[in-house]
């Protein structure tokens, strides 16, 4: 009978510890002197505590243990690749609720710094709040960038891929259809595990999307994505090929020097999205690649040579990109390397069509319209990741029909 | 020594070249240099590596798969044993040269 029970209960440490004490009872029972009349009484105590204890034991193995879905779920998805040292704190706290503001624009300065604040306040609830659940209420949403979305997007496939087993991310549907099939275009309610909301069956459809991401360096993802727009919008194809090398590159870049494997720092290692959209009423095509690793210019701070140590406190984080997007950077003492993100403006500089190129990181912003002088901009808050957008303008005259 | 190979990249190794390193993804410049470039040099005395096809080639990709050509025979037997061609993209061929020559110098300089 004992022997059944002790064959289901796990061999973990409380059952080691259990056991030892158990083993120390008996040690105890059997240097206390013998009394002859009282014998029978202490071995059926000694029995039925011994019996209790297993019972709890396997009770504990069964329902109590916390890592055993963070096992089974972990095994089970391999999607992304976390970093183990890396841990987030035991829930304690019950629901935290995050309320998502009416507009998500990525436009102004402004509202790039709100992306920035609720995106890191996301990320400090869900990894270092200690809650059970997190709701996002998006009931009121009713203008989202997609530049805005993909970020979102990656900050919660990240807090997913850490919180399996501790805490549970969840969400309210928006009101608004355009939000809804935007979302749900991007994987935004697979990465939470819920399902998609109902859509009307018409309405104002705007914004075409389409979005890829992975951790390799690969050309085939590229062609596909790029693929899925010609038959809306027809780029030229040495635009296109410029496109291509531009996100060729960004992807070699990413797998090289955006994550730091060392770093304690809850990466989603050489994770990257890539997404194309193209907006019927702005009559515009735009493919943004999006990083979650340090950023540009604290990977060129960190590995800065010599002869630019000096410069490092007077350069802001925007003169930095402008300065390795324009010209040659390599942290090795090569000429053949440091020639990918000059290749990011090519095709902005080469289109046949209007275009601009914007590249978000740390707290600089570099911005390059075609025909006039780049810009720049210092940001209160440090951006989540970096992220490099293409926008071409499409010709007034072309007729863009979405039932692709 | 065979005199001659014409290589069709696009068709006998991806139209879908990758990043730099084997590590970065499949169809990589390095994956390219030990399989095809490589053996390719040892066997052949002119080689033509022909581009055309393919649908974009980075500059990491063009360093590791040609660029090791300068490091390894240098500039000026490169010129007279490779050919690279791309009808399509004449800035992957220049590319790919100019990253022959730097090779070529920093072996030299070494």
């Amino acid at each position: 009978m004992l022997r059944q029970s002790r064959a289901t209960i796990p061999r973990d440490g409380a059952y080691r510890w259990a056991r030892s004490i158990v083993s120390a009872i008996l040690f105890a029972d059997a240097l206390m002197p013998k009394r002859k009349k009282s014998s029978g009484r202490r071995t059926r105590w000694i029995n039925l505590s011994r019996a209790r204890e297993a019972h709890r034991l396997s009770r504990l193995g069964r329902t109590y243990d916390p890592e055993r879905l963070y096992r089974k779920l972990r095994g089970r998805k391999k999607r992304f690749q976390t970093n183990p040292k890396f841990r987030i704190a035991r829930p304690r706290n019950g629901t935290f609720r995050i309320k998502l503001p009416e507009k998500l624009n990525f436009q102004t300065a402004e509202d790039v710094q709100q992306v920035f604040m609720l995106v890191e306040h996301l990320r400090e609830v869900a990894l270092r709040g200690g809650y059970r659940r997190i709701v996002l209420e998006q009931d009121d949403v009713v203008e989202l960038a997609p530049e805005v979305a993909i970020i979102l997007l990656a900050e919660l496939q990240r807090c997913a891929a850490y919180c399996i087993g501790r805490t549970a991310i969840g969400g309210t549907y928006p009101r608004d259809s355009r939000v809804a099939e935007l979302l749900t275009n991007l994987g935004f309610y697979d990465a939470i595990g819920v399902p998609a909301p109902a859509l009307p069956q018409s309405y104002d459809r705007r914004v075409f999307i389409k979005v890829e991401s992975g951790h390799q360096t690969n050309s085939e993802t590229i062609d596909v994505l790029l693929g899925q727009f010609e038959q809306l919008i027809h780029l030229p194809i040495a635009d296109k090929r410029n496109l291509h090398v531009a996100i060729l590159e960004c992807m070699d870049n990413v797998r090289e020097h955006a994550y730091i494997v060392s770093s304690d720092t809850p990466h989603l290692y050489r994770e990257w999205w890539l997404v194309g959209f193209v907006d019927t009423t702005t009559k515009t095509a735009s493919f943004i690649f999006y990083d979650q690793g340090l950023g540009i210019v604290r990977t060129v701070r960190e590995h800065a040579k010599k002869r630019f140590a000096r410069r490092l406190p007077l350069w802001t984080d925007a003169r930095w990109i402008g300065r390795v997007v324009t010209k040659k950077y390599s942290r090795h003492d090569s000429k053949r390397r440091g020639h990918g993100l000059p290749k990011l403006q090519q095709f902005i500089k080469d289109a046949e069509l209007d275009g601009s190129m914007r590249v978000l990181a740390n707290r600089g912003e570099y911005i390059q319209i075609s025909g006039k002088p780049s810009e720049t901009r210092i940001h209160k808050v440090s951006a989540p990741g970096t992220m490099i957008s293409w926008s071409l303008s499409l010709p007034p005259d072309i007729q863009l029909s979405l039932d692709l | 020594m065979k005199p001659f190979i014409l290589f069709n990249v696009p068709k006998e190794f991806s139209r879908f070249c990758g990043g730099r390193k084997k590590d970065h993804g499949p169809y990589s410049g390095q994956e390219f240099w030990e399989t095809v470039t490589r053996p390719l040099l040892a066997e052949f005395e002119s080689i033509v590596f022909e581009l055309t096809g393919g649908t974009a080639y980075s500059s990491g990709f063009l360093d590791e798969a040609f660029g090791e050509i300068g490091r390894v025979i240098g500039l000026r037997e490169a010129k007279r044993r490779i050919k690279i061609l791309a009808e399509d993209d004449a800035l992957a061929v220049a590319t790919a040269w100019e990253r022959i020559k730097e090779a070529s110098e920093e072996a030299h300089a070494q």
